[in-house]
């Protein structure tokens, strides 16, 4: 009798063994893709200076949009001749080169046979026809402002005459902008933006938004979940919590092999 | 607690009195000009004006021209340099090839801001530049400011060699 008992018991012991080990099986193969993400992702973000994580970025329209990246409101163009000066946020760009960055308002250019002027509305900068930066006016320099508009006296353009608005006085400069003077005008021909709908935007729109997300960023959401919003963190809590039992399950399931 | 709560207090108020505009560009022209001042003429970073620039800021200068003011043996330079990440704004009052003024207009940064005074500055009176573009005397740093310091010192260069620049040109 007590040796019935005996088996019955260590059967019942073994197909407990069993139920735990295909537990262990399956939960490990279920959450495998999860914690393979993990460890790997993990492990690129060890090495994030290595692999140049935060210089490389993102060009896939679909991550882009996931992130809620976008072309921002402010896109000011001008074109002077064969030159396009674009402003997309605060960055400027000189036909395909960014020049500079800018956060007040483009608001005219102008381009002499010395300089290229691109005027803001805080700040005047003058280029050399190359796009090298001879000076950058503002308020500590004499510059007034802000500049409502640029343009001229004339109807033909002399780039002695150039002319700023600032609150609806205008100022010119006859001495390569060193200095302002005040003068009266009955006439004012403003030099106007470009419409952006004629400016073909594309390389624009890959120059801006191929350099706001950088790989680091994606990584790390994908470490911590958070590329699939608040659900992505707790489900990547789990595969921890996870991964923890199967450690654990595993340690028993091997305690008792071992002890048979 | 009381001791830490007085700390904080000073601690934030020495901080907050750290960082900012100490004085206007204007303010500082003319001060050195005694309320004269003359007219701003440029100085164009072409050629090897451009290359001893380069030599002394150890890369290219940022812009091509750069303002200064001048009357008899003369010239005063409002330059500007990063410190760490902030730019740093000086005025100099240059006399005969020697720096006569030196002052931090303006500084940025958050930490290094004991180059705007006195004690440090005055190591840079008198100073003058050697053939290789080096101040002729060497100036002490100060603990916690090094790339402040090192600014000042690039800019109190710059400006000596600019003056040089004009001197040699017969500009004044």
């Amino acid at each position: 009798m007590s040796q019935y008992l005996q088996t019955k018991n260590s059967t019942r012991k073994r197909g407990g063994l069993l139920v735990f080990i295909i537990f262990h099986r399956w939960v490990g193969i279920s959450t495998f893709i999860l914690l393979l993400s993990l460890a790997i992702t993990g492990i690129m973000l060890n090495h994030t200076e290595e692999l140049k994580l935060n210089q490389s970025y993102i060009k896939n329209t679909w991550l882009q949009n996931w992130y809620g990246i976008k072309m921002p409101q402010q896109q000011n163009f001008i074109k002077l001749d064969n030159t396009l000066i674009a402003q997309i946020g605060k960055k400027l760009y000189l036909n395909q080169s960014h020049l500079l960055d800018e956060k007040s308002p483009l608001i005219g250019s102008y381009k002499s046979n010395d300089f290229i002027i691109i005027a803001m509305k805080k700040a005047l900068y003058l280029f050399t026809l190359e796009g090298d930066l001879i000076e950058r006016l503002d308020s500590e320099k004499n510059l007034p402002s802000p500049i409502s508009r640029i343009g001229f006296s004339e109807l033909i353009q002399n780039s002695n005459q150039l002319m700023i608005e600032v609150n609806q006085q205008y100022y010119t400069s006859n001495d390569d902008f060193l200095s302002w003077t005040k003068i009266q005008s009955k006439e004012f021909y403003p030099l106007e933006l470009e419409d952006p709908k004629n400016v073909d935007k594309t390389f624009y729109q890959n120059a801006y938004l191929g350099n706001e997300l950088n790989l680091e960023r994606v990584i790390l959401d994908l470490h911590s979940g958070r590329l699939l919003g608040r659900f992505g963190v707790y489900l990547m809590d789990l595969a921890a919590i996870i991964l923890i039992m199967l450690g654990l399950s595993g340690t028993w399931i091997w305690s008792r092999r071992f002890r048979k | 607690m009381r001791y830490i709560f007085l700390f904080i207090i000073i601690f934030s108020s020495v901080n907050a009195g750290a960082k900012g505009v100490y004085q206007s560009n204007a303010d500082f022209l003319n001060e050195v000009f005694h309320n004269n001042l003359p007219k701003t003429q440029s100085l164009w970073l072409l050629n090897n004006i451009k290359k001893g620039a380069e030599k002394i800021l150890g890369e290219k200068p940022s812009q091509l021209r750069i303002r200064y003011w001048a009357r008899d043996q003369q010239t005063a330079w409002i330059l500007e340099e990063v410190g760490k990440e902030k730019l740093i704004t000086v005025g100099f009052l240059i006399e005969n090839n020697t720096l006569k003024k030196i002052k931090v207009l303006a500084f940025r940064e958050s930490r290094g801001w004991e180059v705007k005074e006195d004690f440090f500055l005055e190591q840079f009176f008198q100073r003058r530049l050697t053939s290789e573009l080096k101040l002729d005397r060497n100036i002490d740093g100060i603990s916690g400011a090094t790339l402040s310091v090192r600014a000042l010192k690039k800019l109190s260069r710059l400006a000596l060699f600019y003056h040089q620049q004009v001197i040699e040109k017969n500009t004044l």
